[in-house]
Formats: C-alpha cells, sequence, structure tokens
C-alpha cells in the first residue's frame, strides 16, 4: 500500500476506515480493548454505549487526537499512525464535530469557517469566503455570518462548527456527541443538517444518544461497553432484536 | 546607644519617611513650623538649653555614609572626619552623639522637614540654592578637588588635564550634587557630565569605560583609588573655594549658635586640623 | 590658617614639574613684566536646565585665579567686575595657593575698597611667594540678559608700575530662561512667601522650584518614556518565545526558559542594571547607554510577560487546540492564529500592569547615569535640598499610569463585547432564529 500523497478516495461500499485491534490506555486505565471494524465509504455509523464505554476515545483515536497504545488504523490505504503520516494531511480529510462546538471565539462565524481554508488548503481569500459562506448556508446561518460565537446560541455554534469541518471538503466526518450540550429545543436544527448531510452521502461516524436518529439515518450501529465492540449489525436489528443481553439492557433503558 | 542600633536595622528610610513625617507634621500643627514660642520663653536661665533636639540629650546628624573618608560605615561604625567632628561637637555641648543614615540627596529635605535629625553632617557643601533651605553653620573644611581617569588612558594626562577635559568627547562621572559636579561644570562646561547618585558607581563608570574620568572631593578621590579602584590615578587636582559646612534647620537658630559655638572652640584648640589631619592623612 | 598638610603620591611628577619651573623663576630677575598671568576666570552655573549654563539675574560667583612670581612684589590688585554685574563684597575669598601642587592655601591680608564695578585689593605685604592667586567674588547677579562678560584685572607692583593682566577669558552668560523669570518673578509675590512659610508646602511643592524643574524634568520625561516605549513591544516577542519554551515537551526548552525565567525574576533588577552596566563593559562589550538600558529592561520585562503568557495560554481552553488540530493546522499556526489572539485579549490587564511596572521600574537606571525621570529630578533635589522636583516627576509618571489604566479598559471593554452595541437591537433575534429552524 502506498502511503504518499492523497490516495483517491475508495469507491462506494468499499472500506475508507479500516481499524484493527485497538487498544488504549491512559495511565493504568484501559479504555479501549482491542477494537477492529471497517467503515465503508458513504456509510453512516453510528457509535452508541454507555459513558465510559470508550465511544469517544475510539471516534478520538480516528484522527489520531488520541494516540493509540496498540493496534493500526487504515485510512483511505495510509497507515494514520505510521511515523512518515503527516498527519496534518489525515485531519484535512476527516472532519471533526465536538460537544463542547469549540468554535473560535475571537473570530466571527465567517472567519471560523474561513481560517483554516486559508492556513491548511492555502485558499486565497475571496475563494475562502465563498466557499465559508456557502457552508453557511447549508447549514441555515448565511445572515449570521458576521456574528462572534458569544453571539449565537449553542444550536448555532454548532452548525458553524460543522460548516466550518465541511469547508475542508472531507471525505469523513466524525461527530462527537455533538448534541449532547444543547438545550433540548434546539437539538433538533443540528440534527436536522446531520441528516441532511447524511442523504447527501457524506461518510459519517456518530456518537450520540440520539436515539431517533440513529434508528431513522444510521446505516449501521455500533454498540459499544467496557472499552470493546459488543453488537453491530443494522439498525432494525440491533434495536429490535438485539443479540447481546447487554444491548438490550441498554436499549431498554435509554428508550424506555 | 540602644537607639543607635535601631536606627542601624531600619532601611534606608529616604524620601518616603521624610515624605511621611512632613505630611504627619503638616496634620499636627496645622501648617506652622514647630511651635517653639510657648515652651522657650518659660526657661530664659539656661540660655544654651533653648534649643529643641529630636531625642532630648543627644545630638542627631542625618549622614549619607558613602563618602569616606567624611563619612562611611566600618563595621556598622561611622567613621571619617565628620564623624568625628560630630562627636567631637556633641562632647562640647554635653551631648550624646547620634547618626542617622539618609542618601545624600535627601538631607537637606530631612533637615527642613525636622523630625529626623537635628542637623546634616555629611560633607554638604554651601551653595545659594541650600541655603534657602537650611542655614548653615561656619564651614569646617575648604574642599579640594581631583580628576582621576585610568592609569592605562593616554589621552588624558597630568600634562593635559586642564584643557584636555574641557572637550565635547570627554564623559566626566560626577555624584549628582556634589561639589565635584559643580566644579566640573564650571570648569569643563564642554564635556558631557554623567551623574550617577552613589560616588562609588562614578568610579565603577569609569572602570568599566563608561565616562572618561571622574571628578570629586580630592580626598574621597584619593582614598577610592587606594581602595577598589587601583588601576585609576589622579591627573589633575584644584583647590578650590567649596566649603563645607554643618545644615541646620532655619527654624533652630538656637542650635546654630550653639553649633558655631562649638565649632570655634575646636577651631581654636586645633582639634578640627587633628582630626583632619587623621582621616585625611 | 586651613593650610590642608596632604601630600598624594600621585602629584609627584607633577610636583618635580613645578619644581623645575620654580628653578627657572628663580634664576630670572624678579620684575618681570605681564608676570601676573590669568590660570582661569569662570563663572558658577546655576541653572537648572543646563548644568554647565551661568544665566543672567541669577547668583552666581566669580572665580579668578592668576599666577604669582617668586619676589614679584604686587601692592595692589584691581579686579573690574563687567558692568552690569551685581556683586557682594562682604564675603570675598582671597587666598594664595602655594606648594609643589598649588594645594597650600594661605590667607592674603588686605584693605578693600571699591570704585564702581572695580573691586581693590591693597596688600598688608606685597604678594611675593610663587604660587596662585585666587579670587572668589560671591552673590555676584550678571546682567539678565546675559552676553560675554569680561572681567579685568590690573596690578600695582611695589615699584609703583601699573600692569594689565592680559588674556582673561570671558564668561558666557546666556540669558534667563522663561522658566527662571517666572520663578523668580514667583518668588517676589507675596502669595508664594506665604505658602513657602508652610514648612511641607515649602518643601514639597515650592511654586519657584515646581516652574524651574518642570521642563528639566520634562526631558527625563521623554527619556523613560523612550527606553520604555522600545523595552515592552520587544520584551513581547522574547515573552512568547519564552512562554512556548517552557510549555514544550523538548526538556532542553523547558529547562532554558525556567533557569532564564527564574534568573530574571529571582534578582533584583537593580542587580541586573549593574552587571549589565558595569559587567559588560568589563567583558569587552561596549553598547551606549540608552540601547543598553532598553536591553535590560526588555531582558526583565520578557521574563515577566513569559508567566504572564504561559498563564495565558494555559488557561484557554484544551478544546481550541483540538478544533484547530482537527482542521489540519500544525501547532504553530494554531498558536499563531487561535491561541495566541484569544491569550492576548486574556492578559491585557496584566500586561498593562507589567507596563507600568516597567516604566516606574525605568527608574533604577538613574543609578548607572542613565539621565532618566527620576535621574534630572535628584539631581535638581541634591541641589536645592527641595523636594519638589521629585512631585514633578511623581505628576510625569502619572501622566502615563492614569490614562493608561483607562484605556486599558476601554480596550479590554471592545475586546469583550465586539460590535455588541451595534447588534444590540438584534440580539434578541438569535434565539427566535434558532427556533425557525429547528420547527422546519
Amino acid at each position: 500500500m502506498s502511503k504518499t500523497t492523497t490516495p483517491a478516495p475508495p469507491s462506494e461500499g468499499e472500506p475508507i476506515i479500516k481499524v484493527f485491534d485497538l487498544h488504549k490506555s491512559f495511565g493504568e486505565t484501559k479504555v479501549l480493548n482491542g477494537i477492529s471494524l471497517d467503515i465503508r465509504k458513504g456509510e453512516v455509523v453510528v457509535v452508541l454505549g454507555p459513558s465510559g464505554s470508550g465511544k469517544s476515545t475510539l471516534l478520538r483515536c480516528l484522527n489520531r487526537l488520541e494516540q493509540p497504545t496498540s493496534g493500526k488504523i487504515i485510512f483511505e490505504g495510509q497507515d494514520i499512525c505510521a511515523a512518515k503520516t503527516d498527519v496534518n494531511d489525515v485531519r484535512k480529510r476527516m472532519g471533526m464535530v465536538f460537544q463542547q462546538f469549540n468554535l473560535f471565539p475571537h473570530l466571527d462565524a465567517v472567519h471560523n469557517v474561513m481560517l483554516a481554508q486559508e492556513k491548511v488548503l492555502k485558499r486565497p481569500r475571496a475563494e475562502a469566503r465563498r466557499i465559508a459562506l456557502k457552508e453557511l448556508e447549508r447549514v441555515g446561518l448565511a445572515e449570521r455570518s458576521d456574528y462572534y460565537p458569544d453571539e449565537l446560541s449553542g444550536g448555532q455554534q454548532q452548525r458553524v462548527a460543522i460548516a466550518r469541518a465541511l469547508s475542508m471538503e472531507p471525505h469523513v466526518m466524525l461527530f462527537d456527541e455533538a448534541t449532547s450540550a444543547l438545550d433540548p429545543e434546539l437539538v433538533r436544527g443540528v440534527l436536522d443538517v446531520m441528516r441532511e448531510l447524511a442523504q447527501g452521502g457524506m461518510t459519517m461516524v456518530v456518537v450520540t444518544h440520539e436515539m431517533s436518529f440513529a434508528r431513522d439515518v444510521a446505516d449501521r450501529v455500533i454498540f459499544m461497553e467496557g472499552g470493546v465492540v459488543v453488537e453491530d449489525g443494522a439498525p432494525e436489528q440491533l434495536f429490535e432484536h438485539p443479540k447481546s443481553e447487554r444491548t438490550r439492557a441498554f436499549i431498554g433503558q435509554v428508550t424506555g | 546607644m540602644k537607639n543607635l542600633q535601631l536606627k542601624k536595622l531600619l532601611p534606608q528610610a529616604g524620601v518616603a519617611t521624610v515624605a511621611l513625617a512632613a505630611a504627619l507634621g503638616l496634620a499636627a500643627c496645622g501648617g506652622t513650623p514647630a511651635s517653639t514660642g510657648s515652651t522657650g520663653g518659660s526657661a530664659p536661665a539656661e540660655s544654651d538649653g533653648s534649643y529643641e533636639l529630636v531625642t532630648d540629650g543627644a545630638l542627631t546628624f542625618a549622614t549619607s555614609p558613602d563618602y569616606p573618608p567624611f563619612e562611611n560605615l566600618e563595621n556598622g561604625e561611622y567613621v571619617g572626619l565628620d564623624m568625628d567632628l560630630g562627636r567631637a561637637i556633641a562632647e562640647e555641648l554635653g551631648l550624646e552623639c547620634e547618626y542617622t543614615n539618609i542618601d545624600f540627596d535627601g538631607i537637606v529635605p530631612a533637615i527642613v522637614a525636622g523630625g529626623q535629625a537635628d542637623a546634616g553632617l555629611s560633607g554638604i557643601s554651601i551653595t545659594p540654592e541650600r541655603e534657602e533651605q537650611v542655614d548653615f553653620t561656619d564651614p569646617y573644611y575648604v574642599d579640594n578637588q581631583a580628576v582621576a581617569t585610568l592609569s592605562s588612558n593616554t589621552e588624558l594626562t597630568e600634562d593635559n588635564a586642564a584643557e584636555a577635559l574641557n572637550s565635547a568627547e570627554i564623559t566626566i562621572a560626577v555624584q549628582s550634587g556634589s561639589t565635584g559636579a559643580d566644579f566640573a561644570a564650571e570648569n569643563y562646561p564642554n564635556a558631557e557630565i554623567l551623574p550617577f547618585p552613589n560616588f562609588t558607581d562614578a568610579f565603577a563608570a569609569v572602570a568599566s569605560g563608561q565616562a572618561d574620568a571622574v571628578c570629586g572631593n580630592s580626598a574621597v578621590v584619593q582614598q577610592m583609588l587606594a581602595g577598589a579602584y587601583t588601576d585609576q590615578h589622579v591627573i589633575l587636582t584644584s583647590a578650590t573655594g567649596e566649603e563645607y559646612a554643618i545644615a541646620v534647620s532655619k527654624d533652630n537658630p538656637e542650635l546654630l549658635a550653639a553649633i558655631n559655638d562649638a565649632l570655634a572652640k575646636l577651631q581654636e584648640d586645633g582639634t578640627i586640623d587633628e582630626l583632619i589631619a587623621a582621616n585625611m592623612g | 590658617m586651613r593650610t590642608l598638610p596632604k601630600r598624594a603620591a600621585v602629584a609627584l611628577s607633577l610636583a618635580l614639574a613645578c619644581l623645575a619651573s620654580c628653578c627657572v623663576w628663580l634664576a630670572l630677575p624678579p620684575q618681570a613684566a605681564e608676570a601676573m598671568q590669568v590660570v582661569r576666570c569662570t563663572g558658577r552655573p546655576n541653572s537648572d536646565d543646563d548644568p554647565t549654563a551661568i544665566q543672567g539675574a541669577t547668583q552666581s560667583r566669580i572665580t579668578l585665579e592668576t599666577t604669582v612670581d617668586e619676589g614679584e612684589g604686587v601692592d595692589q590688585l584691581v579686579v573690574h567686575v563687567p558692568d552690569g554685574t551685581s556683586f557682594g563684597t562682604d564675603d570675598l575669598n582671597v587666598t594664595l595657593l602655594t606648594g609643589d601642587d598649588l594645594m597650600t592655601r594661605n590667607e592674603v591680608a588686605y584693605d578693600l575698597s571699591t570704585d564702581g564695578q572695580d573691586i581693590i585689593f591693597d596688600f598688608d605685604a606685597p604678594l611675593s611667594q610663587a604660587g596662585h592667586l585666587n579670587i572668589i567674588i560671591y552673590d555676584v547677579y550678571f546682567p539678565q540678559e546675559g552676553g560675554d562678560m569680561q572681567v579685568g584685572a590690573t596690578y600695582t607692583l611695589a615699584d609703583g608700575s601699573e600692569h594689565e593682566i592680559d588674556g582673561i577669558p570671558q564668561i558666557t552668560v546666556v540669558g534667563i530662561t522663561g522658566p527662571e523669570a517666572l520663578s523668580q518673578w514667583l518668588e517676589q509675590q507675596e502669595w508664594v512667601q506665604a505658602w513657602n512659610s508652610n514648612t511641607f508646602l515649602h518643601l514639597f511643592l515650592d511654586p519657584t522650584v515646581l516652574v524651574t524643574s518642570f521642563p528639566v524634568v520634562l526631558n527625563g520625561f521623554f527619556m523613560s518614556v523612550g527606553v520604555v516605549a522600545l523595552a515592552f513591544p520587544l520584551g513581547i516577542p522574547l515573552a512568547l518565545v519564552l512562554a512556548l519554551m517552557r510549555l514544550s515537551k523538548f526538556f532542553l526548552w523547558r529547562g532554558i526558559a525556567t533557569t532564564y525565567v527564574n534568573l530574571m525574576r529571582g534578582t533584583p533588577l537593580f542587580l541586573q542594571i549593574y552587571v549589565a552596566f558595569f559587567g559588560l563593559p568589563l567583558a569587552g562589550i561596549q553598547i551606549p547607554n540608552f540601547p543598553l538600558g532598553v536591553i535590560v529592561l526588555m531582558l526583565n520585562s520578557g521574563a515577566y510577560m513569559c508567566e504572564i503568557f504561559r498563564a495565558g495560554i494555559q488557561s484557554i481552553n484544551k478544546g481550541q487546540t483540538e478544533a484547530a488540530r482537527s482542521l489540519g493546522m500544525n501547532g504553530f499556526q494554531t498558536m499563531l492564529f487561535v491561541i495566541f489572539p484569544q491569550m492576548f485579549r486574556n492578559v491585557i490587564p496584566n500586561l498593562t500592569n507589567e507596563f507600568i511596572t516597567l516604566y516606574k521600574d525605568s527608574s533604577l537606571l538613574a543609578a548607572v547615569g542613565v539621565m532618566e525621570l527620576v535621574m534630572y529630578a535628584r539631581t535638581i533635589v541634591a541641589s536645592t535640598g527641595s523636594i519638589t522636583p521629585y512631585i514633578v516627576a511623581a505628576l510625569f509618571y502619572l501622566v502615563i499610569t492614569l490614562p493608561l489604566s483607562r484605556i486599558t479598559r476601554v480596550l479590554e471593554d471592545r475586546l469583550r463585547g465586539h460590535r455588541r452595541s451595534k447588534r444590540h437591537a438584534h440580539a434578541p433575534e438569535a434565539a427566535g432564529a434558532e427556533k425557525e429552524v429547528a420547527a422546519r
């Protein structure tokens, strides 16, 4: 497998990310205990599980915000943990949305979306602005482009954060509990954006507690507990006929 | 004596304390200087007891002990011509002698403000400006000036000093407000005069090449060269007319008179000459 | 009477030279014409503005020094004080300096009379000892308008012959400056005299000293502001680099920066100034005063600001770095475009404090001869004995520090509020718009 510049994205249905026996420990605490999975292009994968099950850590390992302790992650044919790999090059093809939005408070919405385009993709300022406005339009915030983060509601901030990630034209989007910090009435707007994104064919890995989203939008649902994948399957199967007792208990808890 | 030791422990109080003392004084007596009138009239019999002292029974001098051989601290003791003179004056007046340590430029203000010291004794020369602030006793010493430079300096020598020093190329280090500063300004107006608060630093400036020459009281210069700055030598001396005297508050003419009497006696019996010989030898 | 039997070893060669010339004089006939020669004729500088300037209408002093030859027999000396110049005769000082090094003072007895601008000294015994005759005239007031003042002198020998002393240098007197004139005018005013009769006001707020010290201390103000205005901005990049080194994962960088910061913060600035001003030249590094002052203050404030920046960087949410890195920005870009701008906003109050501290600390440069604010004030305090120049200096500090506190507050408000005031009318709309989208 070549590790040179950006490989061509795999065609529909082929795995875009392959994870082999991934382990991650923080000191003595083992958080991931051997995770292996494939994510195919265009697939929307929702990761469920109780808190502390390692879902977020798995997600953060995928773009190396966390350094795996052992195991292998292949993204578009490239071992992202290899010494030669330019991690910044990997990250610009993988968008990430955080629970706490993490917008840059000193920049207004459009400049939040423009910054990485200009600095990482070296897009000219005018082009970056054009794309930023297009992405803000997509998340329904074109008219808020000159607002600073602290002038926006949580839901609006999260949508700007999504626009910011999309402006890099990523091949995969990672959502780390993107709606968990939002007031209930603001959750829907964010989920709508995510749903539209999924319908548009984006490959997505979504860590969430929103069961309806998992049920309606996901192509595949993964249930994690104790740092391992307990169950992996289509949403109907997982929600209606869970194989594992633990999955059943969890689903009963959150939907009951 | 306990008082003296206590004072030694105190940090250099300087201007801040003077200001505080003055402010308190202002508040206390409503803007008029210490009201001596009421107490003074009651004791006409004792003529030499009519002056007021900061500490009863002791004559307190303000001094800046960084000017050997006039005043200096050696092992915590105040030594030098001025210090010996102060003790002799106090003895004449039947008083204990105490010293309080104040930066040179703070001494005259401290005497004006009162409360810190009865008199300033620190190689203070008489100038018209200072006479506006304080009274001076009769002079006890007439100043000589000396100019020193690095022995390795070939541009400035004993032969050409008088002319060569008066050049825009030359920087002369002095102690600010000293007779040396005045002497340099009067005689070498073309040179750049670089003042230092502490006279020792003026020598350090010559040693480090920041200044070409240092100018100050001859006896002090000799003392410095004999000690820390053996690589410098005197290239010019001059007997000037600057007179050293003791500064006394204008509100205390009785003390001024008493010190003048004591000075006259010490002059007459040769004590002052002895002290000069002992300290400048 | 006031003979000073001091014999400096260093004066030995000078003594030999003098001895040689004395021998020559002894060999010559005693009545050599023009034998009295001028050595110097100076006026005492008396201006607060310029330590070497002699100005009119202000108390000064004339010093005239001439040679006297062995066996000359000077009977009478007439000193002509420049026209328009007033002088006192109560306190004249006439001394014959003798000895190998001319350091032995001999009082000269004389009868004094004056005739207009002429001071006439009739010596009790004709001056016949080789040496320098030193005459000091006190209470001298040169004409207000200034000009080149020519002192004249004629002497009469025992044989009755009169001779003029040629080549007496002129004393250059400058016209009185505005502040000095104002000061003298103030001194005559009754309210000023009443004001000054209060000891506290006289010492701390003497109007006559206030007006003269103001323009002088102003020079120091420019110097102080100049030093700090350069040192502070130059210290910022240094501090940023140090802060990044201290936060580095690489122990060597961390060690170097930590050592530097602890050293600079753990020792008095005063000591650092001494090392730089007296130590560096001895190590062969010669830097002029002003840039050296700037460098020392920069190095010092760099250490303090490093800690401000480090705390500022650490106070920024980790999520900011993660967000930037997740977008593919490298560490440097993240620092430059995401962390620093936020950090600067947070540390403005601390930076202002540091600036004020630095501005005040610049007074320590006075100790090593940098003519800054306090040094100018100190020079006048030392020569006049009035505290007033320090009060003037204090005003010059406040001129900077007070508006600065105010500007900082405005700056902070602006950075926190962005352009909120402009948009305040729309603000409630934000939540409403959200619902709109949500309902879509």
